[in-house]
């Protein structure tokens, strides 16, 4: 009788602790959501327009340090899908902020808001109109002579095909990072880019590009419990100090999606998933073969492990068709984006980056 | 129920859903617009989801790829699996009563359970037969769009036209062309960069040449110096030509 009076006092106790830490829990939902329902502000390191066409924008951040690497940094990033602001997410969570914290004269491409208007932007034009024009103004503006250039997604597909194009620019090293090269490993998107069934050409006749919406609906069917494992894991992790900022930046950014030109998207569909042109020496871009075996410069080629947008194998396919000697192949843990924005990029990605660049930098 | 019962039923709803949305299609009647009774948009050769969705089910795209696509199945064995998990994780937890640590582990078996889902869903959506639907319902998408838009668009622009107001075609080529304005002024832009590069260029050679006649002309005035120097400076001396 003892023994079950004992028990059942044991189990209202910690019934309460765990009421407790709900309720709390819920305090915090009402403060974080319902109180202060404002979104940080996110992208919100100081920077400058050194450069425009079009949408495009090149942006050079300020210098954080008294002396910076003699090499500038340039991130490529994705075409459309969406912004540019996770790289740049929240003091203390940030890659390009930590770039500048290494010493790093850090430059973005931003390639603006895309829409209907930009449907004829494809590789082309990033290869052959603005990657040589903003790694000539970044040049010029540091007083360099040659750079580190990263690719991140598409932005390092499309870095590929231009230093394939123009193995003589002035590109010291070549960082691509979750950028998919062979096709034949991407993933659920390979699967339902399937040419037999994937009506492209009627997409980008009906809409001129992957509109927003569209663009949303793909990505978050890749990962149909993606929103409540967010949700989930925020309510677990509430005591965490900032968790609500953190779920409330990365939230706004990816809720916000935007469209990828017609041309472009064309081109990535037909040419490289459909027919992984690009690894096979196929892929032709103004009336030359883009040629990976031509890159010779060092190389770091990034994955991560549970990516399924762009699966290791995807990325690891740049190893094999580029002449580099000096080259190197990391796998690390996290998705497409938490490995280079999650809290476990400053343990991982970020000392891997700079040791790598700083040891190729003079 | 069998693995075909299971695949028929969703089906079947999707069928009724179809053909209740059809029908309202057809029944609303936008004061003798495009919807009305009789218009081409309602006729049985024009549009008809319910129709296509019979084409599409004719055409059926997991016969082709003989695989059999049950979604309904997916989700039963995820709702049997759960209930399992949850059932013997709350006889463990009954049996002596539950602890912090049991709460800790509900929390971790949660999102194991998650990712397990997660996991289940995308071997289902990574088939050739999930490729296929996700394209026919792509198309059918279209084609439902193309066909309402080309009733309500010619109506829209005569508003527009009511209204004074530029037609969505008449706004794309005007946006079009300022593209290729600015296009155009950026090309100059480079070509004004350029010629700066060069005349830096010419500056500098033009510098480059002048300190070259000065060395000479300094040399030329003092004959003297190449001889004091000795014939290997001598040689080391600019020759102008």
């Amino acid at each position: 009788m003892a023994d079950s009076s004992t028990q059942a006092q044991q189990t209202a106790q910690v019934l309460q602790e765990e009421l407790e830490k709900n309720a709390k829990r819920f305090q915090a939902v009402v403060d974080g959501f319902v109180v202060d329902a404002s979104d940080p502000a996110i992208g919100s390191t100081p920077k400058d327009v050194v450069w425009k066409r079009g949408k495009s924008q090149l942006f050079r951040y300020h210098p954080q340090t008294a002396k910076t690497h003699p090499v500038p940094y340039l991130i490529v990033p994705w075409l459309g899908i969406s912004r540019t602001h996770v790289l740049d997410l929240l003091p203390g969570n940030s890659y390009i902020e930590s770039l500048l914290k290494q010493g790093y004269d850090v430059y973005l491409l931003d390639w603006g808001e895309i829409a209907e208007e930009d449907k004829n932007l494809g590789f082309e034009d990033a290869v052959f109109k603005i990657l040589p024009r903003i790694i000539d103004r970044a040049l010029e503006i540091s007083q360099a002579q040659e750079l580190t250039l990263n690719g991140i997604c598409v932005g390092g597909t499309i870095a590929a095909a231009y230093l394939a194009l123009e193995p003589h620019a002035p590109v010291r090293n070549f960082v691509a990072m979750v950028a998919p090269i062979d096709f034949d490993e991407g993933g659920m998107f390979k699967s339902w880019l399937d040419e037999r069934y994937f009506p492209v050409d009627m997409i980008v006749d009906r809409f001129g590009g992957i509109p927003a919406s569209l663009m949303a609906a793909g990505f978050k069917m890749l990962r149909p419990t993606g929103d409540i494992q967010a949700k989930s894991s925020l309510w677990l992790n509430l005591d965490r100090p900032g968790a609500i900022t953190s779920f409330k930046a990365m939230n706004r950014w990816a809720s916000n999606y935007i469209a990828m030109p017609g041309r472009f998207f064309s081109q990535l569909t037909k040419d490289l998933y459909f027919n992984n042109r690009m690894i096979k020496g196929q892929f032709m871009l103004g009336g030359r073969k883009v040629d990976l075996s031509q890159i010779s410069c060092p190389l770091l080629v990034i994955a991560a492990r549970q990516d399924f947008i762009v699966p290791p194998l995807a990325a690891k396919g740049l190893m094999d068709a580029v002449s580099s000697e000096d080259k190197e192949y990391v796998e690390l843990p996290g998705g497409h984006i938490s490995v280079f924005s999650g809290r476990q990029a400053h343990r991982t990605l970020w000392p891997k980056i700079d040791e790598w660049v700083s040891a190729r930098a003079e | 129920m069998t693995g075909q019962e299971a695949s028929a039923n969703p089906f079947e709803f999707w069928k009724d859903m179809a053909q209740k949305w059809s029908e309202g299609i057809g029944q609303s009647n936008f004061g003798g617009g495009p919807f009305a009774a009789g218009s081409p948009f309602t006729a049985p050769s024009m549009f008809n989801p319910f129709q296509q969705f019979q084409q599409f089910q004719n055409a059926n795209p997991f016969q082709a790829s003989n695989q059999a696509y049950n979604p309904a199945q997916v989700w039963m064995q995820l709702c049997q699996q759960s209930m399992k998990i949850w059932s013997e994780f709350g006889a463990q937890a009954g049996a002596g009563g539950p602890t912090e640590d049991t709460f800790r582990a509900a929390e971790r078996q949660w999102m194991q359970q998650l990712e397990q889902a997660a996991e289940a869903l995308s071997q289902s959506m990574a088939t050739e037969a999930c490729s296929s639907m996700i394209g026919k319902f792509i198309e059918q998408g279209l084609a439902w769009q193309e066909k309402f838009a080309a009733e309500v668009n010619p109506q829209i622009d005569a508003a527009h036209r009511a209204l004074n107001l530029p037609s969505r075609d008449q706004m794309d080529r005007m946006f079009e062309r300022v593209i290729g304005i600015e296009e155009r002024l950026d090309d100059l832009d480079d070509a004004r960069q350029a010629l700066k590069r060069l005349e830096q260029r010419l500056d500098e050679i033009e510098q480059l040449g002048r300190e070259v006649l000065n060395k000479v002309s300094v040399t030329r005035s003092n004959p003297r110096r190449r001889t004091r120097t000795g014939p290997a400076e001598a040689e080391a001396e600019p020759q102008v030509s």
